[in-house]
């Protein structure tokens, strides 16, 4: 196995003096993208990131009509109307300071369960989602959610001489078609002294014993196959779940729910996942078990989203290949 | 033309001068000296999509389709585009709002509720879109002058938002006309050095500020939009629906015959099937021990026999109709120890008693005059009978018959110590009885048939329904096996078609009379009160905060008190006070309106036809009338056995004929919603009436005198009779007298000043005007009286239950009543509304028993004050929702020509800067 040298580190001293991997590495990292240290909420640091950046920096260039925003800057405005629409919908659900004693506490508590409702819809999309690529993870050994640094040098504004130099947070599986192979190399070539790296693993988990020539011509259609079948059975199974998580929060236990004790969520929460177990009065089996199929349906989905694309990653092909098919045309997209 | 390098284009000049020949291996130069200037730029694959509204619709449709295939495809073969990858996630968000809506529809308790689930959540999703579409891209094409919302299909095939990306625009898709159309709009020269650039910048940059103020806006406005939205569909789906359920039984009502045969096609659910098991274990517990059946055993049958469907519906609104019923245990187990004790086998001594009815017998030896149809044997024998006067006649014509001898003499015998007459009735009646057992019913046959099939056999043999109905026949087996048997077998197939029956009439019944939220009654009651509040038009008024009203009060700071001492009516004072004083507001404003209104006049009518309100359902009256109909109410609880023995248990377990019974109670219930829908429509009528006549004082003299009845008529008019006047002037004047009696007293007036013309000296006028005098009553007494006949009129319901207020004049009630429903003074409102004569009628007579009963009629001070809150609630809710709606529309209209702005972005602007 060759050593691959780093090649983009400038102004190296001379002679005699030791540069030691690691900082070269940090120098690396202070100017180009790369993976990060990520632990398990980075999901949430990410989010937030993007949140403040929407309302101090995104909007505004947005609304001045900025050459330099992109659709990554379009894509993190999206939260910002799921956050105001949810906040909304229990806003018009509120009782009025001008109701009755009765009318108003009738409407507190349908208040309080659409406010749960809602609130659960989001977490019951988290939840399906993250469980079924952290078992994705597990099996097949791609982390469809793997962030990365993504330094972006902008253009500079009108009136200004330099462009700046901003941080994102994609993730590496964003693209199908395009995942940033690139980054995964340079990574495995930084850290491990070998561009194949990720590729390398993910042979092992196929089964192959003996190191391959070319890794990536078996795994990077397996790489696209898998994301495309986890994202497209989670679009279904993120909301079926979501749909569980509204049946539950208008049980009638969120009824007793008090805002200022968080000790009540819990308790509450509890309860209606009983609540919604149990069968209902009602004619058809349907009406009488809907809660149950609604949780069925949605662990079997979540499953399923885990299931189906574990399978197929592990499908071998009749043959492997070892050279690059003259006849076969490929499309640049 | 070309974009080959020149060293290459070199080379292949040399080639084509026939300089350097090419060599063999040299696959690339020859690819490209094949293909030399004639490679041109690929031609530009994507296309901007031309549609206009109504095909963007259809085609968005489309594409949902698209993308479900587009699924297939995936998971099949694993390869897509990210764009066709990220649509999926639309497919399951509307996937997701079905899952939804129908959770919530299985936990609805109207039917309104359950479609607006799925209004409301199509309406979320469709509002998303049509924020940007309505309130963005159309004020941006008017303002800007092209269309910011294009649609462009890539070289891939993904049809995709033309400017999706900010950094990634296909220029080369749009045809240049539309650019020079565009800037030709905006004032900028196309043909200029920078006029496409501008142009293009100018696209780009207004679609990304819209584009950024979607994002900021839309969360806001999409659960606004489609609250309002929803909140004015509301009513008119709820309308629809009422309709349509009320359709459905019309349709099933249509005649009662027709009802009857439906009901009693019904067939028997399983689900209706009960206690089986509880049956046979208590007879295999009797009869495992070997216990006699005693009193103990049929009271415990008897609670399992019941028709209990409380369990059977979801909301208790359907079963009203028949709430209190008490079910008669001790009716049901006398019923069924006479079973147990009074079964038998087929006795034909016991058929043919019932059958030597005299209707039988006229069938048999014809009536008067009239022959019978088949003559028979025994006939012809009795005819000859009939005119003997001898009794040796008749033994001789019994000799000539040609009967056995041992019936020969069966008739003769004991006929010598009798009457010609006698003897001959005698003979009739062992004819008929012979003729009857052993032409009729031939043992042999009659043996081992049921009831049905003995019935069937008799009509065959010709007679008519008329008798037939009238026998009974009880055949129900002896001993405890033939028991269980037949008590099972009534459980299940008998009385759980009675519970069939009666669920599926109580769902008949609730659209119509119901008194739930969505039925004809209900709305018809809410239709009237909204029509009546609108026509008073009151305004909203405040409530008091009480939290700052304690505060002000503990720190002494003078609050002003918005609504409590001011004399204005509201829709919030309605809503909080209490019943009495809403009936005294209710007076205030009916009083206020008559005021001014004389009665008679052509504003009277006109006033009084805004407040009568037209019929709801067609034909309701009929409808009404068939589902109450008698035969109808017997077909639910009576089964189609001919046991007599069975009917009665039917008739037990459905209450019997007693007040408790299900008929009389389902007979009450629809007589009550009938006259409270009659009595609403009209209400309001009655109480102008009621306003006008205390306007011009004739109710208060009409209660004035009412205590001038009976014994006081009778001594004033032997008094004037003692008198001794003449009869052509005291006759007519005794009639009136007597005629106030009945008639109303406001004609007292004019009796007491008859009596002072009669041309009487003063002692002789005193004590008769006295005796008129001591039944006047006093003033405060009469205005007592007339506030009690404000909350009669206004509020009957609630004032009566709480019964302090009544106290005092309980007895009084009766005559108040009819003081007040007295058809004599509607005379203008009965030449508008004649169908008002029958309401004022069931009024009265539904007041007065009311009365007796303590049940509930409508009270319109109660219905008002709901109504009241209901339209106040809403009001507040909007008065909330409506102003921010609104501001957020006027910001998002009023940025808008703030953007587009491309100043100082090009050298040739005059300014500094510019991207060079």
């Amino acid at each position: 196995m060759q050593q691959v040298k780093l090649t983009s580190v400038d102004n190296l001293p001379p002679t005699g003096y030791y540069v030691s991997n690691e900082q070269k590495k940090e120098k690396f990292y202070k100017n180009e993208s790369h993976i990060h240290k990520q632990g398990p909420l980075a999901g949430i640091k990410v989010s937030a990131h993007r949140l403040t950046n929407d309302i101090f920096t995104y909007f505004p260039k947005g609304f001045s009509g900025s050459k330099n925003s992109d659709f990554y800057e379009y894509l993190s405005l999206g939260m910002v109307p799921y956050l105001v629409g949810s906040a909304m919908l229990i806003a018009t659900n509120l009782p009025n300071k001008l109701y009755n004693a009765s009318d108003a506490m009738e409407a507190g508590k349908c208040a309080k369960r659409f406010g749960a409702g809602v609130v659960l819809y989001g977490l019951g999309k988290l939840a399906s989602q993250k469980l079924s690529r952290t078992l994705i993870h597990k099996t097949t050994g791609i982390p469809l959610d793997l962030y990365f640094l993504n330094r972006v040098n902008e253009l500079p504004e009108p009136g200004r001489e330099k462009g700046l130099v901003r941080v994102q947070y994609p993730k590496i599986f964003d693209s199908v078609n395009f995942y940033r192979r690139d980054i995964l190399a340079k990574d495995g070539e930084i850290n491990h002294g070998n561009l194949y790296y990720f590729n390398d693993q993910l042979a092992k988990k196929l089964g192959y014993d003996k190191k391959l020539n070319d890794p990536e011509q078996t795994t990077g259609d397996k790489i696209r196959a898998t994301k495309a079948r986890a994202t497209a059975l989670e679009s279904i199974s993120k909301y079926v779940t979501a749909a569980c998580g509204v049946a539950l929060g208008n049980q009638a236990a969120f009824e007793d729910l008090k805002i200022a004790h968080p000790t009540t969520y819990i308790s509450c929460f509890k309860k209606a996942c009983k609540q919604l177990w149990q069968p209902k009065k009602g004619k058809n089996i349907l009406t009488k078990y809907y809660g149950r199929t609604l949780a069925i349906a949605s662990l079997a989905t979540t499953l399923l989203a885990w299931i189906i694309p574990s399978l197929t990653f592990k499908r071998k092909p009749d043959t492997i290949k070892t050279k690059i098919d003259d006849k076969k045309e490929f499309e640049v997209a | 033309m070309t974009s080959i390098s020149p060293i290459l284009q070199n080379k292949i000049n040399a080639i084509k001068n026939g300089n350097n020949a090419p060599q063999q291996d040299d696959k690339i130069y020859n690819d490209l000296t094949r293909r030399a200037n004639s490679v041109k730029p690929n031609e530009a694959k994507a296309k901007i999509v031309k549609e206009n509204m109504l095909q963007s619709a259809v085609s968005a449709v489309k594409d949902t389709g698209k993308d479900c295939v587009n699924f297939v495809n995936i998971m099949k073969t694993g390869k897509t585009s990210d764009h066709n990858l990220g649509r999926l996630n639309d497919v399951g968000l509307k996937l997701g709002a079905v899952l939804i809506a129908s959770f919530l529809t299985t936990q609805a308790r109207t039917k309104k509720q359950a479609a607006m689930n799925f209004i409301g959540g199509a309406g979320f999703i469709a509002s998303m879109s049509l924020w940007p579409k309505i309130f963005i891209n159309l004020p941006a094409r008017i303002v800007h002058g092209f269309n910011i919302d294009k649609k462009y299909i890539s070289a891939q095939g993904d049809k995709k938002d033309f400017g999706l990306d900010n950094q990634y625009y296909v220029w080369d898709a749009v045809p240049e006309e539309d650019l020079r159309k565009a800037a030709k709009r905006t004032g900028i020269d196309y043909d200029s050095k920078n006029g496409k650039e501008k142009i293009q910048r100018k696209i780009q940059k207004t679609i990304l500020q819209n584009r950024t103020l979607n994002m900021a806006t839309v969360g806001f406005a999409t659960p606004l939009m489609t609250a309002l939205a929803c909140d004015k569909i509301e009513p008119k789906v709820k309308d629809a629906l009422i309709k349509h359920e009320y359709k459905k039984v019309e349709k099933k009502v249509t005649s009662s015959e027709e009802l009857i045969k439906y009901l009693s096609g019904l067939k028997r659910q399983e689900s209706d099937v009960r206690n089986v098991k509880e049956i046979e274990a208590l007879f295999s517990r009797y009869m495992a021990e070997n216990k006699e059946f005693d009193s103990d055993f049929f009271k415990e049958l008897a609670g399992y026999l019941n028709l209990d469907i409380t369990n059977d519906f979801k909301d208790s609104d359907t079963l009203k109709p028949i709430g209190k019923i008490t079910y008669d245990k001790e009716g049901v187990a006398k019923v069924l120890e006479k079973i147990y004790k009074n079964g038998d086998k087929v006795n034909i001594k016991n058929i043919a008693e019932q059958l030597m009815q005299e209707e039988f017998e006229g069938a048999v030896f014809g009536k008067g005059f009239i022959e019978p149809k088949n003559k028979s044997e025994h006939y012809n024998l009795f005819k000859a009978i009939k005119k003997c006067k001898d009794k040796d006649n008749i033994k001789t014509a019994i000799e000539a018959s040609g009967f056995d001898n041992s019936i020969k003499t069966e008739l003769t015998n004991g006929i010598d110590n009798l009457d010609i007459k006698e003897a001959i009735s005698q003979i009739k009646t062992k004819l008929l009885k012979d003729y009857v057992e052993r032409v009729v019913l031939d043992p042999e046959q009659v043996k081992d048939l049921t009831a049905r099939q003995i019935k069937d056999l008799l009509a065959k043999k010709g007679y008519t329904d008329n008798i037939l109905d009238n026998i009974t026949i009880s055949i129900l087996p002896k001993g405890k096996d033939e028991f269980k048997k037949t008590i099972l077998n009534y459980n299940e197939n008998m009385l759980s078609a009675t519970r069939t029956r009666l669920k599926e009439y109580l769902k008949l019944l609730t659209p119509v009379v119901g008194e739930c939220e969505e039925s004809i009654y209900t709305q018809s009651i809410s239709q009237t009160t909204q029509k009546l509040l609108k026509s008073f038009d009151l305004p909203m008024g405040k409530r008091q905060n009480p939290r700052l009203a304690k505060i002000a009060a503990i720190l002494h700071i003078p609050q002003k008190s918005v609504e409590k001492n001011s004399q204005e009516i509201t829709l919030s004072k309605l809503k909080e006070s209490r019943h009495v004083n809403v009936a005294n507001m209710l007076h205030d404003l009916f009083a206020a309106k008559v005021a001014n209104i004389e009665y008679g006049s052509e504003e009277y009518k006109e006033f009084i036809s805004q407040l009568y309100s037209d019929r709801i359902g067609e034909n309701i009256e009929k409808v009404i009338k068939n589902l109450e109909d008698e035969r109808m109410l017997d077909t639910i609880c009576q089964n189609s056995s001919d046991d007599k023995l069975l009917k009665e248990l039917d008739s037990a377990i459905a209450g019997g004929k007693n007040a408790n019974g299900i008929k009389s109670h389902l007979q009450k219930f629809i007589k009550e919603a009938q006259v409270n829908i009659e009595a609403i429509k009209t209400r309001a009528i009655i109480c102008a009436n009621f306003e006008q006549r205390l306007k011009d004082g004739s109710l208060k003299d009409e209660i004035r005198y009412m205590d001038f009845s009976g014994d006081k008529i009778k001594s004033l008019i032997e008094k004037i009779e003692g008198l001794r006047l003449s009869e052509d002037k005291v006759n007519p004047l005794i009639e009136e007298i007597n005629a106030l009696e009945t008639s109303s007293k406001d004609k007292v007036s004019s009796v007491i000043k008859q009596i002072k013309n009669l041309g009487l000296s003063e002692d002789e006028v005193n004590p008769l005007i006295k005796i008129i005098d001591e039944s006047k009553m006093l003033d405060d007494k009469v205005e007592d009286i007339i506030n009690q006949l404000k909350l009669l009129v206004y509020d009957d319901g609630t004032a009566r239950r709480n019964n302090n207020l009544y106290l005092e004049d309980v007895k009084r009630a009766p005559d108040l009543i009819k003081m007040i429903f007295n058809k004599e003074k509607f005379k203008a409102e009965l030449e508008a509304f004649p169908e008002l004569k029958d309401v004022i009628d069931n009024l009265s007579s539904s007041q007065i028993n009311s009365f007796k009963d303590s049940k509930k009629l409508l009270s319109l001070s109660h219905i008002l004050k709901v109504r009241a809150t209901e339209i106040f609630n809403n009001k507040a809710w909007k008065k909330t929702f409506v102003p921010m709606f609104a501001a957020l529309v006027g910001i998002t209209l009023a940025v808008q020509p703030l953007f587009g702005n491309i100043k100082n972005e090009f050298e040739d602007e005059a300014g500094k800067g510019g991207i060079k």
